[in-house]
């Protein structure tokens, strides 16, 4: 059964069934500029670290594109700032090659590390400024200020909430790992046993626990999502003295 | 043909080029939104496109969700004003966050609240707060909330039909106005009012507020009126929930007065007070 | 056989059309091929289906009974090829009974492309059809709309190409049986690596004239690794609103209870449970 495939028009976007029934005089060809590449990111914080992982495989459809594509990017050298971003890979690599670039001019013009709370304002400045052609990335940056681990998390158009977050998630595999956290981070839907109106009281996690967390969650998620697997990234920036570490670490995950 | 040329062109980004000391000024690392550059689609309806990939009204399948619904809240009574919102960000029908603060500090004396997209408000209520700061340099005095909210429908007027989304509300205390609040929207309407509940649960909202809404009420009353109405909403509205975001705006500036769960407001107010028994927990 | 029920049809476009989301089936995504060598054929197939961009199931058979000696690896709405094999199974069934000769491939092949091709591509199934009968060895694909082929190898599915590679570099005239496994095994796994619609285990069947082996998890080339945590809840963590205790003796009240133990209960894959 062989169909004729014809670029997309943009006024039927993304392809539908029916037929154009009022599309004005002119109707536009244009190819879609948007291509969801799949791939799935994590963060979670702790009380002085922060983990921040994604998988490495890149996507098309039914086709994979690369297993070793990472999706977790240190902004600077001397920075503890990290930015993971998924959706279209174009434009997520695109937002992180901006914040770089920001990121290494305000190490010249000013001779300090940009801080987490000034990046996740210019995150928003950068996302926002393609606020009428959004970039199809999903973001997620971390970084350590004032020796805790702090992290925020974007809509494709900038959102964000500037008092951070104690974990988030997205690309493909969220609505499997949101939920997992919800319960595992947050601990929902939790109570001190016995003590029905009590609710676990939530707590910062230590940085094995948090490691372990990320594994099953990345584990779980390629048992389920077809756009997830090959490799995992993690990210860890752990405050240390005034200053910060940061280690990465790379683990299998399943090829099927 | 030089000359042609130039005249039909001019650099990506004019206004970068180092010329002594005003650039540590003028330059900002990124791309240069302060001067609020967007970007656009080489297309000729960029705002049809813009439709097309992040509307979830008009095509559910569309790649990029942008969140939306919400209750909110303002009233003006004797001791000032009350802010109240619910918390919750959607994309279709999945619940992308609990804990969105939905009220917005303008600075310290004023607030604006959260509907619609949820970047929309908070870069244009962002930006506001700057457009007020720079008026209290220039000016030495406070910018009045009635000017405040026009600068902003003024903004949001210039980009109609351009797709953007919001429903906000702007308030604060003036010592020329007194309490004051207005209503701003995405498409330009700006209208100054006691009472207004905005977004997806504002219905639910106005029928508890209206029925027991008095300008004479107590501060605790109104505090109670506020969580109570943005309750109902939350009870009623699929897309509305989370934790209830409850301010008080006075004279000398506004008091927080905390960011509660539902589930536990929920559960008191129908064990203690008996509402809510469409609710059963019956085998 | 009837035909479909059209009464819902007008009401399904008129609530498409006003954006409500569709009920998706569930597709087998799915790598499945056929391969003839000297004394039969084997057909394999992955184990994976899938639910739009979810795996709906790790472990499913794809390999469907005909009759003893003809079976059918299926592709596309997991429904429609559990159906559609299991209703000319019954149909070969009673021929070979009124007939008193054993079924052919062929009649099996054509009973199978004219059920598809009445029903007009609306059933989704993409079928590889093998056997061997009193005519010899046999082997085919049938498409959904009902059009048929008959070669030596076969592949179908979303991962068709990427198993069709190994056949296409490796497959030669008068394969062992041995070989003939390996290759199709093979291509196989070509479509569970490379493909996203296919994954898990490799199933395997052979056909010869005397006998029918099938090979279920042939290969497990994706084995999950075990969980860094156990996940099990104290007793009392989930708060309650209410609680009834029912006796034993009011149970019968609500529910029928029949002893099952030891005899009549069908064993299932166990469940993934933390410890």
């Amino acid at each position: 059964m062989a169909y004729l495939h014809t670029a997309n028009i943009i006024s039927d976007f993304p392809p539908s069934h029916h037929h154009h029934t009022s599309a004005g005089p002119f109707v536009q060809h244009q190819i879609t500029p948007y291509t969801n590449n799949g791939g799935t990111i994590l963060g979670i914080t702790g009380e002085d670290f922060v983990v921040l992982a994604g998988d490495t495989r890149h996507s098309e459809g039914y086709s994979i594109n690369s297993r070793t594509e990472k999706k977790v990017h240190r902004l600077g050298k001397e920075s503890s700032l990290v930015l993971a971003t998924v959706g279209f890979g174009a434009d997520a690599l695109d937002v992180v090659e901006t914040m770089k670039r920001a990121v290494e001019d305000y190490k010249f013009h000013h001779n300090k590390e940009m801080s987490p709370p000034a990046a996740a304002q210019l995150l928003m400045t950068i996302l926002y400024s393609n606020r009428f052609f959004p970039k199809y990335a999903y973001c997620i940056l971390v970084g350590i200020h004032a020796g805790k681990g702090v992290l925020y998390s974007y809509d494709v158009v900038g959102s964000y909430s500037k008092s951070g977050e104690r974990r988030a998630a997205a690309g493909a595999a969220s609505d499997l790992i949101v939920p997992f956290l919800d319960n595992q981070v947050e601990l929902k839907n939790q109570y001190v046993p016995y003590a029905w109106e009590e609710e676990i009281p939530v707590q910062p996690l230590p940085m094995e626990k948090v490691r372990r967390l990320v594994k099953d969650a990345f584990t779980s998620a390629t048992e389920r999502h077809i756009q997830v697997g090959d490799g995992l990234q993690i990210i860890t920036v752990a405050a240390s003295g005034v200053g910060w570490g940061v280690s990465e670490e790379m683990y299998e995950l399943k090829k099927d | 043909m030089d000359t042609l040329i130039a005249q039909y062109t001019e650099p990506v980004y004019d206004d970068e080029i180092y010329d002594g000391e005003d650039a540590q000024l003028t330059r900002i690392s990124g791309p240069p939104t302060a001067n609020l550059k967007f970007a656009l689609p080489p297309i000729a309806q960029p705002s049809a496109f813009l439709r097309a990939v992040t509307d979830d009204h008009a095509n559910p399948d569309c790649p990029i969700k942008i969140a939306h619904g919400t209750t909110t809240l303002a009233f003006r009574f004797k001791g000032g004003i009350i802010v109240a919102t619910d918390s919750r960000a959607t994309s279709g029908n999945w619940i992308a966050s609990q804990t969105v603060k939905k009220v917005i500090e303008i600075n310290d004396k004023m607030l604006g609240t959260m509907a619609g997209g949820a970047a929309d408000c908070q870069f244009w209520l962002n930006y506001l707060g700057m457009e007020c700061r720079l008026h209290e340099l220039r000016h030495k005095r406070r910018i009045s909330v009635a000017a405040a909210s026009k600068v902003l429908s003024n903004i949001v007027y210039s980009y109609k039909g351009m797709g953007l989304s919001m429903g906000t509300m702007i308030t604060g205390v003036t010592p020329q106005e007194g309490p004051a609040l207005y209503y701003v929207d995405s498409d330009g309407t700006r209208h100054q009012g006691d009472l207004f509940c905005v977004g997806s649960g504002q219905t639910f909202a106005y029928g508890v507020l209206d029925a027991e809404y008095s300008y004479d009420l107590s501060t605790e009353d109104a505090l109670a009126l506020g969580t109570r109405s943005i309750l109902a909403a939350t009870h009623r509205d699929a897309y509305s929930g989370g934790y209830i975001n409850l301010y008080h705006v006075k004279e000398d500036g506004w008091v927080k007065h905390g960011f509660t769960d539902t589930d536990g407001i929920f559960w008191k107010r129908k064990l203690e007070t008996g509402e809510f028994s469409n609710v059963t927990v019956d085998l | 056989m009837g035909g479909f029920d059209f009464s819902n049809y007008a009401r399904n476009a008129a609530l498409q059309k006003q954006g409500f989301p569709q009920p998706q089936a569930t597709s087998t995504g799915t790598t499945i091929v056929g391969c003839i060598f000297d004394g039969g054929v084997v057909i394999a197939a992955d184990t994976r289906a899938t639910s739009g961009e979810i795996v709906a199931e790790k472990n499913c058979q794809k390999l469907h009974y005909i009759t003893p000696n003809i079976w059918c690896a299926g592709a596309g709405t997991a429904a429609d090829t559990e159906f559609v094999t299991a209703l000319i199974s019954s149909q070969l069934e009673l021929h070979s009974l009124s007939t008193g000769r054993k079924p052919r491939v062929v009649t099996c092949m054509t009973l199978v492309k004219q059920h598809l091709f009445r029903h007009q591509g609306h059933l989704g199934a993409y079928l590889v059809v093998a056997g061997v009968d009193p005519t010899g060895i046999n082997l085919f694909t049938v498409h959904a709309h009902g059009s048929t082929d008959k070669l030596p190898y076969v592949t179908m599915g979303s991962g068709s190409l990427a198993a069709m590679s190994i056949f296409e570099s490796q497959w030669q005239k008068n394969l062992t049986q041995e070989d003939a496994v390996k290759l199709c095994a093979e291509a196989i796994l070509a479509g569970i690596f490379n493909d996203l619609g296919s994954g898990s285990n490799v199933n395997v069947g052979i056909i010869t004239a005397e006998k029918t082996t099938i090979k279920r998890n042939f290969i497990i080339p994706n084995e999950r690794v075990p969980k860094e945590q156990s996940y099990r809840f104290p007793r009392g963590t989930t708060a309650i609103l209410k609680e009834q205790m029912i006796s034993r003796a009011e149970l019968r009240k609500y529910i029928t209870i029949v002893d099952m133990t030891g005899k009549g209960t069908v064993e299932g894959d166990a469940m993934e449970v933390d410890a």
